[in-house]
């Protein structure tokens, strides 16, 4: 029963280190259209949303358990990641609607033409580069977790079968 | 099921903030056009489209010769493209050293004490 239990959460964390890896490799794409070209820079970002709802899922658990002890029994890290996380997924959130308003491939495409009000693209400029700095304090407070699964599940495998 | 659940819960969460952000947007927009900080959307397209007819109308075959495929560089696009993530990991990389750094650091010390 344990050996199960600790199979399921280890194949989850392998799940989550490629989705991550995806979407930090879809994340640097999508912040260059001028190299990627419009449809890719349209496409590949509002897929990123449903990666994204993945990538939630998979941290449910903490995403509850955090929600439940805010106020009461949690440390320093913990609150800090949780206020940052919620600030990532409010510039996300403003990203993917100022993306979508500005849109001139992937709404067009769908048959949805939408009026540009002013102010959309300075904000989805703006809130790119936020999102990036965020990007790189999620980063840094992950940084033990990011190491230690890399070189489990990477780094270790690649190693042995170098040494073989 | 309860997967779902889950992520309709996310959807419904991204759905509400993207309503709050819009409806921001759009009244801080109205409040500075009738301010007349800035131009409204109609003015805005016009002007946009005016300036656009104007270009193609002075060199339409400068614009087609300049996107010939005989000039794609395919050394430079990827110089371009190495420079471009270059960039973006470095701005990444800034908060990740300004933070793991000191943190470990200070774990360190905290053992030695």
């Amino acid at each position: 029963m344990i050996t199960e239990a600790s199979k399921s959460a280890s194949s989850q964390t392998k799940v989550k280190l490629w989705i991550d890896i995806f979407i930090f490799i879809a994340f640097l794409v999508v912040m260059e259209p001028h190299l990627s070209d419009l449809p890719v820079h349209e496409w590949l970002g509002l897929s990123l949303t449903f990666v994204m709802v993945v990538h939630l899922l998979l941290s449910w658990d903490w995403i509850i358990q955090i929600t439940k002890r805010f106020f009461k029994t949690v440390g320093g890290q913990n609150r800090i990641n949780y206020i940052l996380n919620w600030l990532f997924l409010l510039d996300g959130v403003v990203i993917m609607m100022s993306g979508i308003m500005i849109s001139r491939v992937a709404l067009p495409a769908l048959g949805l033409h939408l009026t540009l009000g002013p102010g959309w693209y300075k904000l989805h400029d703006l809130s790119t580069n936020v999102a990036l700095l965020l990007l790189g304090v999620h980063t840094a407070l992950h940084w033990n977790w990011i190491v230690s699964t890399l070189s489990r599940y990477v780094f270790n495998p690649v190693l042995a079968l170098v040494r073989k | 099921m309860k997967t779902l659940t889950r992520a309709l819960l996310i959807l419904t969460v991204f759905a509400v903030l993207a309503g709050i952000v819009t409806v921001s947007v759009n009244l801080v927009a109205s409040v500075a056009v009738s301010m007349g900080l800035i131009d409204s959307a109609e003015e805005r397209a016009s002007e946009e489209a005016a300036r656009e007819a104007a270009a193609q109308s002075a060199s339409p075959a400068q614009d087609e010769e300049r996107n010939s495929p005989e000039d794609f560089n395919l050394f430079a696009y990827a110089a371009r493209w190495i420079l471009s993530l270059g960039k973006d990991v470095f701005i990444i990389a800034i908060p990740v050293f300004a933070i793991v750094i000191p943190k470990s650091l200070f774990a360190k010390l905290r053992k030695r004490a």
